[in-house]
């Protein structure tokens, strides 16, 4: 049976024009509504792996990030896709994690997070400039990923414990 | 703290006002205890028990948990104790023996298994006539050191006793990483361990929404609390057997057997446990800390 879920998500720089993302679970496809015409990306699912039916759909800079997550009963990973704002997919990246947070979406570089990973990425080509991991499994530190990313100059705040200074990619803070 | 064997041993069949209280495991008594759900707590009137660790509840050692020279209790032993509280199936006490634990506060905690223990309980001398002395819709507050078995939502731990967490690299952690094929995932949940066959039990008065078998899962139960939390167990055993979808559920109901069906076949016995409070995945270790390695 097919099932289609829809959500009705930020507009962010495409002013008026409605943009709506859905999971095709049968078809194992995510579709994108952009200005009235639908766009899918199929969406490779091992074998015993579902895909989530609740994607969500972040926009900014030209960019749309779709985050769905690929899942069986006991692990799971969110998926970003990377979309212009014509449809076309400029690149996807596996967070390896959950819980993700609403990505900050900047000209160059998005940041991602989730579950004690962080991550800076080029937002035309999706290559990692930097990475941190580790940061909630180990137990050392409490970043279950969920909280907002923000930037204070040089430094991009992924929670009010994990601080990374942009340019090297450096911790700077990270407390228990 | 008391250790995991000497935990499950640690049993009370019944507690006595200056030794007034015969045994009354009378089926007709159990069925006059509180209403599911009612609080009750000593209030200003303290009052002295002799607790016997003999069979039918289980001490939890909260304001002690982690100084193993604590325990005080033995299977078969007398202590007398005082009552001063209840939370949900809990009931809060303080000893000599409690206020003597380093850094400790003086309480401990013990519960029925079931609601018909507690039940029963609860007409012993010590029981209803003894805790109904103050009633409050307000129950005490709990120690602090007792959010190893309840948490601040009221959710009780799974398990009678805490047995420790698989501590080979982290994998039975909430978040550990874990592969299928070439990909890598995050473990949704925490795997606590325990003999096969140790009863898990709900965490919450609810439903059960979903149970059934999965070749990843194995026998799993998933249980909606009626606060909109939900949890779910997986890779139990048939026995005990499963609760069923539909069945009403209330805190400390037998829910099914820690096991390794599923994927887990080639692991010890452990109780797969997800968190979803407020709509979103939780750390169960964050609700309910279970400290210590089970060695497997």
């Amino acid at each position: 049976m097919k099932l289609i879920y829809i959500i009705l998500l930020s507009l962010g720089s495409f002013g008026s024009d409605l943009t709506t993302v859905s999971v095709d679970q049968s078809q194992k496809k995510l579709v994108i509504n952009l200005h009235g015409t639908s766009h899918e990306f199929p969406i490779g699912v091992p074998q015993g792996m579902s895909l989530d039916g609740s994607p969500h759909l972040y926009s900014g800079e030209g960019l749309h990030l779709i985050f769905t997550n690929v899942e069986d009963h006991e692990v799971a990973t969110t998926l970003v896709l990377a979309v212009d704002s014509k449809g076309k997919k400029l690149w996807s990246f596996d967070t390896e994690a959950f819980n993700n947070s609403p990505p900050l979406i900047e000209k160059k570089h998005v940041y991602l997070a989730g579950m004690g990973k962080v991550y800076k990425l080029d937002a035309k080509t999706g290559s990692l400039a930097w990475r941190h991991e580790g940061l909630y499994e180990n137990k050392k530190y409490n970043f279950n990923g969920g909280e907002a990313i923000s930037r204070q100059k040089d430094v991009i705040i992924f929670s009010p414990t994990v601080h990374v200074k942009d340019s090297s990619g450096k911790l700077l803070e990270v407390t228990k | 703290m008391i250790s995991t064997s000497a935990a499950l041993k640690l049993l009370f069949s019944l507690c006595l006002v200056q030794s007034a209280f015969a045994e009354t495991t009378d089926s007709d008594q159990m069925s006059t205890g509180p209403e599911e759900g009612e609080t009750y707590y000593a209030g200003a009137a303290p009052i002295t028990c002799t607790l016997r660790a003999k069979g039918g509840y289980l001490i939890r050692e909260g304001a002690s948990k982690n100084k193993s020279k604590c325990s005080s209790f033995e299977k078969g032993s007398d202590s007398v104790a005082t009552v001063v509280g209840q939370d949900g199936n809990w009931i809060k006490f303080t000893s000599e023996e409690t206020k003597s634990c380093p850094g400790g506060v003086g309480y401990s905690y013990f519960r029925a298994f079931n609601v018909q223990d507690f039940q029963r309980y609860q007409n012993g001398e010590c029981g209803r006539s003894a805790l109904d002395g103050g009633r409050t819709p307000t129950p005490p507050a709990l120690a602090e050191s007792s959010v190893d078995t309840i948490n601040s939502r009221g959710h009780t731990f799974p398990l009678d006793s805490c047995h420790g967490i698989k501590n080979d690299g982290g994998l039975g952690h909430y978040g550990a990483p874990r592969r299928r094929g070439s990909r890598r995932y995050a473990h949704t949940g925490t795997d606590y361990y325990a003999p096969c066959g140790t009863p898990a039990r709900s965490p919450c008065n609810g439903s059960v929404t979903s149970s059934n078998y999965g070749d990843v899962a194995g026998n799993t139960v998933v249980i909606k609390c009626n606060n909109g939390d939900t949890f779910k167990f997986m890779h139990m055993h048939a026995r005990p057997p499963k609760a069923r979808a539909g069945a009403t559920v209330t805190v400390g109901s037998t829910i099914g057997g820690v096991g390794n069906t599923g994927n887990a076949r080639s692991q010890a016995c452990h109780l797969h446990t997800e968190a979803i409070i407020n709509g979103r995945r939780s750390d169960p270790q964050s609700l309910w800390a279970c400290h210590g390695d089970s060695g497997h």
